[in-house]
């Protein structure tokens, strides 16, 4: 188990900086899943543990001990690639083998270690086979294997499942959690898909354009973003976003009012500061946060022109609304269909987004 | 006509193509099917008003009279050199190629313009300095003197670069990772996934050594030292005379016979060939 960190890293690609003074801490036995959209850095990040990338600035720490100038292959680090980089002429023992080769490892032992780790992988019935004749999964494993044996003290992830079909996903995705908790070990895991990020990590850390939005455990980053992008990017259908003015503030909240319903008053509670009247804000509120209307309750009247139905819920589609496209998560049971509807919105689940796309904090 | 054709999915476009296709392969192919057709005539049938492109008269005594001369020992000579030649060939250009593809280093682009550029020097300009050197250090006539100047190939050089060019990155930095270092990655991982240009690379350097004839013509003085298209040469000795024209179908049964080896590497690896020309890629 290993701590990871990076002081003030920087890395720059043909004068172009990817990485920007970047700070942050990954705690031994971690599982720490690195989110953002596809040239955010995230990769880079991880080859710079792992010495494929030079620092450009700052510095990589393993266990307190500084990376610079230490060979890839005497990190401690082992890395799965993406399309599994495993060696097409060699079978899957001599695979998972190699890098216990390369330190010289006795053929007796090397053999030990393999089984061991096929044993974890349920790999035994396969060490003799070659990569071509293994399924998109078994190769992962292989490939898992390979860096298991090495009995590193980080593993790296690099979009390990990206190449799998859905449903091989859940289960890859099921697998390496199990084996986290099996092996207790440290693992940086990169991923665009922020389901794999929000079903997997211990923390989350949201990456833009070469810059930390916001760290957090997946249920803090979901019910408490920090800013308009972590809000779009966590959370599958995406946060609803609305354009808002203040019209007042009181003791009991901030009044909004709502582009495109004007005269409409929604009070949204709890803030610790309160904007000025006339500011422009950013509503955000969850798909699952309307319910079916009440009364007394703020109410928004939607046109749903599309259905998607997930099994136990529904996601109705209302795009080009007056105040916005609008996505709602709804019971089967108690969805209206495609067509006029009224939804009331859960105060509690509402959030405030300032003119720079902070959050507004809540009390 | 028409049908046949659209059996073969060709097009009307492609009609032209092919006929064109088919003339220039029928040029190339005129002169070895001459050659061989050659081999198979009298003497007094060679030179004849008509040209016989297939023999009146059929003999093999050509092909027996081959062995009047000492063709077994140039047999093995052309042998030796050319598959000592090939395989230190192949081995270099390919660390070569697979340096200037994957290696970064000063002067990388350079090296590379400088192999490029070699070729358009012409082997006749370097042939009598390096045939002084060799005479002067007392390796004329010797194997490492057929075999030492045909080591470097810069066409061997640029089919490997291509191919490590497309090699998969990934595949280098999981060795990297895995702890090997330049030559592990070269001999282990590298050089085995390298089958088809290694193929093609030895298909073209063998040719060019089986059928190398100035540079063994110039080094080797020994007629015990001479390789096959050196003693082919003495077939038809002097030109003009009634000799040459008697040795000429004797020669064209050599020449049939030094094509054998080339033939039979393209014919059965000609698959390989193909994909290591055209820079096949790795399937993982």
């Amino acid at each position: 188990m290993s701590r990871v960190e990076f002081r003030n890293v920087s890395k720059t690609f043909d004068r172009e900086e990817v990485i920007h003074d970047l700070n942050l801490e990954i705690n031994s036995g971690e599982l720490m899943v690195i989110v953002g959209p596809s040239g955010c850095g995230k990769s880079t990040l991880l080859r710079l543990i792992c010495g494929l990338e030079h620092l450009t600035r700052g510095e990589v720490l393993i266990d307190n001990q500084s990376m610079f100038g230490i060979n890839p292959a005497r990190r401690g680090v082992a890395m799965v690639f993406q399309s599994y980089a495993l060696y097409p002429h060699m079978s899957v023992a001599d695979n998972m083998g190699f890098p216990l080769r390369m330190s010289g490892i006795a053929k007796a032992e090397r053999a030990v270690r393999v089984d061991e780790a096929a044993r974890v992988l349920r790999l035994e019935d396969f060490l003799d086979r070659m990569p071509r004749h293994l399924s998109g999964g078994q190769r992962q494993r292989v490939a898992i294997g390979r860096a298991i044996v090495r009995n590193p003290k980080v593993f790296l992830f690099d979009e390990p499942l990206s190449n799998l079909d859905a449903e091989l996903r859940v289960q890859m995705r099921l697998e390496i959690t199990s084996l986290h908790r099996q092996l207790a070990a440290t693992m940086i895991y990169v991923t665009h898909d922020q389901v794999e990020a929000m079903t997997m990590a211990d923390r989350i850390v949201v990456l833009r354009e070469g810059r930390i939005e916001q760290v957090g455990t997946p249920a803090a980053l979901y019910q408490h973003p920090g800013n308009l992008f972590v809000a779009g990017f966590i959370g599958s259908p995406r946060m609803n976003l609305l354009r808002a003015e203040v019209v007042s503030t009181s003791s009991s909240g901030i009044d909004i009012g709502l582009e495109g319903l004007e005269g409409r008053i929604l009070t949204v509670p709890g803030f610790a500061s309160l904007p000025a009247p006339g500011s422009r804000l950013t509503l955000g509120i969850r798909p699952e946060a309307f319910v079916p209307a009440q009364a007394d309750t703020f109410c928004i009247d939607v046109d749903i022109k599309f259905c998607e139905n997930l099994g136990g819920v529904m996601l109705l589609h209302a795009p080009d609304q007056p105040f916005g496209s609008i996505v709602i998560e709804a019971r089967r049971t108690s969805s209206p269909g495609l067509g006029k509807a009224t939804y009331a919105v859960d105060d509690s689940e509402l959030h405030l987004f300032d003119e720079n796309g902070l959050t507004l904090e809540r009390c | 006509m028409h049908r046949w054709f659209e059996r073969r999915g060709m097009r009307a476009g492609d009609v032209a193509v092919w006929i064109i296709g088919m003339i220039v392969a029928l040029l190339w192919a005129a002169p070895f099917f001459w050659m061989v057709s050659t081999s198979f005539k009298f003497p007094a049938d060679v030179m004849t008003e008509t040209i016989e492109w297939i023999p009146r008269r059929f003999t093999f005594d050509n092909y027996i009279k081959i062995f009047d001369f000492p063709i077994v020992r140039w047999t093995i000579n052309s042998l030796v050199q050319a598959i000592v030649s090939t395989s230190i060939c192949v081995i270099c250009g390919a660390m070569a190629g697979f340096a200037l593809a994957q290696l970064r280093f000063p002067g990388r682009a350079t090296i590379f313009l400088i192999f490029l550029a070699s070729i358009m020097i012409p082997v006749e300009v370097s042939v009598i300095p390096m045939l002084l050197a060799f005479i002067k250090i007392g390796w004329a006539s010797t194997y490492q003197a057929l075999i030492l100047p045909t080591i470097a190939n810069v066409f061997s050089v640029y089919i490997f670069r291509q191919f490590f060019l497309n090699f998969p990155k990934e595949l280098v930095e999981a060795a990297r990772m895995d702890g090997a270092g330049a030559f592990r990655l070269f001999f282990l991982v590298a050089l085995p996934l390298a089958r088809a240009p290694m193929i093609a690379a030895a298909v073209i350097v063998f040719t060019l050594n089986w059928n190398n004839f100035l540079w063994p013509l110039l080094v080797v003085f020994d007629e015990s030292m001479k390789t096959m298209p050196v003693g082919i040469a003495r077939f038809a000795p002097v030109v003009g005379t009634h000799t040459q024209l008697e040795g000429y179908s004797v020669a064209m049964a050599g020449v049939t016979v030094l094509s054998i080896p080339s033939l039979l590497l393209f014919f059965f690896l000609q698959r390989y060939f193909i994909q290591g020309i055209s820079h096949g890629s790795i399937k993982q």
